[in-house]
């Protein structure tokens, strides 16, 4: 289970911040987002894994952005929305991910989180840990452990 | 952490650097300058920790301190001569009062049985018996009876000699901040004139204290279960700090009182280009005086190799003689306290495996005493420390051996020397088949190589037999700032350090020569170097043609070898910050660093070695542009 779930409140519920990325709608613990900012464009990195756009100036922090497109295997082109960048800090390291827009801000209860069906686990890698249902919509809860270790793995 | 625990822990920093400073004045004295002022500058370290210990309850320390302190006074007297013998104790001595203090930090019993060995050993050099009755034998006398023994004076200094000392040492900022100890205890009997002049010194002792803040608060935490890591500051380097940030607001007045000139209706427009000038000019001064505070010589590191040496030549019973060069060069703090372990192990190496015994080497035609040289210097933007030995080299026969023994290689595996030299990085390898206090656990290299990997440097040897070993350590300087060249490639821009920059020109397909199989050759001045083009080596192109391609960039790595770097263009050279990529990130392969430039993009930092290793691995299997193939002719026609 993702860490926000670990972390409840007293009235059982969580903060999550959702975004888009191609069609699909993902969430991340609100608490693990630093802010949010426009997309410039970024610095390539050589010998990167396709899915690390380079990396930007964060008020002198050197932060690799994550193409969450490439990373999660949705559709690579564009679709809707300006892109922003996520900045997000899992376990002291900071990632820029570079998603299609922020959405919302969903309160989530732990019942609410459905697990993922067995046909979408094998694509996505484990980064999604759950599904939640809102108001028509699924929202996949991304496993930030999962996708740093995958960033910080990837063989060059 | 209380008050007192924080005071105390800057007494045993200043401890530290006592020490080391002690060390450093004993060796030069060895080495036959024994001027007057060495001998009270060394005298004073010992003086200090004293006074420091007194204050502060730690009886044994100051007992070990006392007598050693005592005998000090016999050489500052001249009743004894600074020969090789008194020097052997005193710095025995050093060594066992550098364990006391460090007993005293850790809270660990202090080692009594040394101590009174080298209580021994000091009393011995002196002849005076009077003074004899100075040391005591028996611990369990508190301090205070040991000094009543002495004279009247409480706590173990004198009022009257410690001012006039205090005088003396008035602006050495190492001293006055032990010496404040022994004032403060002593006010009480100073007379009033006398308790003014102590306060000065309380409130330069604020000042001090102030810089340490100061320096605390840049400090890096490097562990992070560490308490907040303090760095100590010359006064000096902070005070040019708060003059060039007094500049730089003056500067700024001037360049907006002038904006605003020109922004008022019916006044003629002033030149702002001046104010600008002083502006770029000061920030380069102060990014200068920033980097100089966290930068720290490596003398303090290398200082403690020393005794690492001495040590471990008493115990393998061998002679040596360590040399140092380049203690000066300056590396960042956070460096620093990770290089004292991987330089204890090699140079433990050197002692133990490098340096033969005293018969072999006679044997051998060399002097019986064994050579190390320390040395560091600045390089390729990097910081280079090199450990040589004059021993017997490395003995690949034996050390192949092991390696099959050991399973770490197959015994039909046929490797270069180098790769030989190599294995004993391996986890596991020792040659030496008995194990000795030293080293010989067979930890010791590999953990080297490990620690300077992790901080980002790269390790090396030279071996050669019967002449010796050189280790090379090759280092980062992060946080540094690099005098980079900005060129272009591929749309980018990149910073090559200027250091490994040989010679720059412009590019011309006609040197180009293709060796073997079609791998790019660069004549210049008749002599052919690899072409490497960097937008290739780095995969953000394929490299089918070379338009846009105009500059050549001859550059040198860390171990000489040269090769020729085609790019687009050169922006020019200027001062980057290196950023360090690794921390939200990972070594990446032909970048050492990145930096922000002007319009806040990000900026790599090319690293030539890593460049040219890319390139030399891969050559074969580069494309080479089409405009090398109209070459391929006249090569041919030229080699005929």
């Amino acid at each position: 289970m993702t860490d926000f779930l670990r972390q409840e409140t007293d009235d059982g519920s969580e903060k999550v911040i959702s975004f888009q990325v191609g069609k699909q709608e993902y969430c991340v613990d609100i608490l693990k987002v630093k802010e949010i900012r426009g997309w410039l464009g970024a610095t390539p990195i050589p010998f990167a894994p396709d899915f690390v756009s380079g990396v930007i100036n964060l008020r002198g922090i050197v932060l690799p952005v994550i193409n969450m497109r490439h990373l999660l295997g949705n559709s690579v082109d564009k679709d809707g929305g300006r892109d922003v960048v996520m900045v997000v800090e899992i376990s002291e390291k900071i990632f820029g991910f570079l998603v299609n827009s922020v959405s919302d801000i969903i309160d989530v209860k732990k019942s609410m989180v459905q697990g993922v069906p067995n046909v979408a686990a094998d694509k996505d890698k484990g980064f999604v840990s759950g599904l939640i249902a809102i108001n028509d919509r699924m929202v996949g809860v991304l496993n930030l452990d999962v996708v740093a270790a995958t960033i910080l793995d990837s063989v060059t | 952490m209380d008050d007192f625990d924080s005071i105390k822990n800057i007494f045993f920093e200043e401890c530290d650097e006592l020490l080391s400073e002690l060390e450093q004045n004993l060796e030069i004295i060895k080495d036959g300058g024994a001027t007057e002022e060495i001998i009270n500058a060394a005298f004073r370290s010992v003086h200090s920790v004293k006074g420091g210990a007194g204050s502060f309850g730690m009886p044994d320390l100051v007992r070990f301190a006392h007598v050693f302190e005592t005998a000090f006074d016999l050489l500052r007297s001249r009743k004894i001569d600074a020969d090789s013998h008194v020097i052997k104790i005193f710095l025995r001595a050093t060594d066992v009062l550098s364990d006391s203090v460090r007993a005293e930090r850790e809270g660990l019993a202090q080692p009594l049985e040394k101590q009174d060995q080298s209580i021994k050993e000091l009393n011995s050099l002196d002849c005076d018996d009077s003074l004899k009755k100075n040391t005591t034998q028996n611990r369990n006398d508190d301090a205070e009876e040991t000094d009543e023994e002495r004279g009247n004076a409480p706590l173990f200094s004198p009022v009257s000699m410690e001012l006039s000392e205090i005088d003396n040492v008035i602006g050495d900022e190492f001293d006055v901040g032990f010496e404040i100890f022994e004032a403060i205890e002593d006010n009480s009997s100073c007379e009033e004139s006398e308790k003014s002049k102590n306060f000065s010194e309380v409130s330069l002792d604020n000042k001090i204290g102030n810089v340490k803040a100061e320096g605390a608060a840049t400090a890096l935490k490097v562990n992070s279960q560490n308490n907040s890591v303090t760095i100590r500051v010359d006064l000096e380097r902070i005070d040019k700090l708060v003059d060039l940030v007094g500049e730089l607001v003056i500067g700024q007045a001037t360049l907006r009182e002038k904006y605003e000139k020109n922004h008022r209706e019916g006044t003629e427009p002033v030149s702002i280009e001046n104010a600008l000038g002083d502006i770029d000019q000061l920030t380069r001064n102060i990014q200068d005086a920033v980097m100089a505070v966290r930068a720290q010589p490596l003398r303090t590191v290398f200082q403690r190799m020393q005794r690492v040496v001495r040590e471990a030549a008493h115990a393998t019973g061998k002679s040596i003689q360590l040399t140092m060069e380049g203690e000066d060069t300056e590396i960042d703090r956070s460096l620093i306290e990770r290089l004292t372990d991987p330089l204890t192990h090699m140079l433990r190496n050197a002692v133990d495996h490098g340096i033969e015994s005293a018969e072999d080497r006679l044997k051998n035609g060399k002097s019986a005493e064994g050579a190390i040289r320390l040395s560091a210097s600045q390089k390729s933007g990097r910081i280079i420390i090199t450990v040589a030995d004059d021993g017997g080299g490395i003995n690949r026969e034996r050390v192949r051996s092991i390696a099959v023994e050991k399973g770490i290689i197959n015994s039909q595996a046929n490797l270069s020397e180098n790769e030989i030299d190599n294995l004993i990085f391996f986890p596991g390898f020792s040659t030496s088949s008995t194990v000795s206090d030293l080293s010989g656990r067979g930890v010791g290299m590999d953990v080297v190589k490990r620690a300077i990997l992790d901080v980002g440097g790269r390790v090396a040897i030279f071996s050669k037999k019967s002449v010796g070993s050189t280790f090379l350590l090759s280092l980062p300087l992060t946080l540094a700032v690099i005098e980079g060249m900005a060129i272009t490639s591929c749309g980018q821009t990149f910073i090559l350090p200027v250091s490994c920059i040989v010679e720059t020109m412009l590019f011309n397909c006609e040197d180009v020569f293709l060796m073997g199989d079609g791998i790019p050759a660069l004549s210049i001045r008749g002599v052919f170097m690899p072409l490497l083009d960097i937008g290739v080596v780095l995969g953000f192109s394929v490299g089918e043609n070379v338009q846009g391609r105009e500059v050549i960039l001859v550059v040198e790595d860390d171990d000489g070898n040269r090769v020729a770097l085609l790019a687009d263009g050169i922006d020019g050279q200027m001062q980057v910050v290196s950023k360090n990529v690794e921390k939200n990130f990972r070594a990446t392969r032909g970048i050492s660093a990145a930096t922000i430039l002007g319009n806040g993009n990000v900026a790599l930092v090319l690293d030539t070695s890593s460049i040219i290793h890319i390139g030399s691995e891969n050559m074969c299997k580069l494309p080479y542009p089409n405009e090398f193939a109209n070459v391929v002719q006249r090569s041919s026609e030229w080699t005929t």
